[in-house]
């Protein structure tokens, strides 16, 4: 984490980065840790359940969370807000932790891009993929919306 | 997982469960893929997501959740990997 903290600041981007050491499980020492955070948009890139479901967590009211996922060529992104959204473990209910999952590369770039476009449209009030999957197959270059149901008092 | 956008599922009744829907489905486009989905004793494997209208079947009734005329069936394997 401290490598690509201090390649980023090499860069030289207008952006103050914090790297927080902190392992993002449920626990308390996570949430103790991560409370005194305030931010519009929350990304998660986390590479398995657990964890997602433990970050997602640290998500207030009216914030969104930006949900990256990969496997083999498959890949989705889904954006939820707190209280306007069904949750991910609902959604991914019933997931288990795989102990290796394979993924190629160009999956992770593609989800990542549209991760970041997406975090852009959130700031600007403008989120394309609210409550809304898009499903990414690099095998046959598909990309297919599904639609979630409604808001629930989530 | 199919490399199949979409596939229309008919029947006679007015509402059929998500079971018979995935049968169906399965005979008209001629590939198997429920034994990627289902274990041996007929039920939804771990790493499956089945989903009604953009509802979890899990949340509902899973495999015997009811399916009505027009409603969108959903199947695609999430990635849980970052």
């Amino acid at each position: 984490m401290d490598v690509a903290c201090s390649k980023l600041i090499k860069i030289g981007i207008d952006c103050k980065i914090v790297p927080m050491n902190i392992r993002i499980e449920d626990n308390p020492e996570f949430y103790d840790g991560i409370d005194k955070l305030n931010f519009d948009v929350a990304m998660d890139c986390l590479d398995n359940y657990t964890s997602r479901f433990a970050f997602e967590k640290i998500v207030n009211g009216g914030q969104y969370l930006i949900s990256g996922g990969v496997v083999n060529n498959f890949g989705q992104v889904i954006t939820l807000k707190k209280g306007g959204s069904i949750t991910l473990s609902e959604i991914y209910d019933g997931l288990a932790d795989e102990t290796i999952i394979g993924v190629i590369p160009q999956i992770i770039m593609n989800i990542a891009s549209i991760m970041t476009s997406e975090c852009v449209k959130c700031i600007t009030g403008k989120p394309k993929l609210l409550n809304r999957f898009l499903v990414i197959d690099l095998e046959n270059y598909n990309f297919d919306f599904i639609e979630l149901e409604g808001a629930t008092d989530g | 997982m199919l490399n199949i956008k979409e596939v229309e599922v008919d029947t006679e009744k007015e509402e059929i469960t998500i079971r018979e829907v995935l049968n169906i489905a399965e005979k008209k486009i001629g590939k198997p893929f429920l034994y990627k989905m289902l274990n041996k004793d007929g039920e939804i494997m771990r790493g499956t997501i089945i989903l009604i209208n953009g509802r979890n079947i899990l949340h509902i009734n899973k495999l015997d959740s009811v399916v009505h005329n027009k409603d969108i069936v959903s199947l695609f394997p999430p990635g849980g990997g970052g």
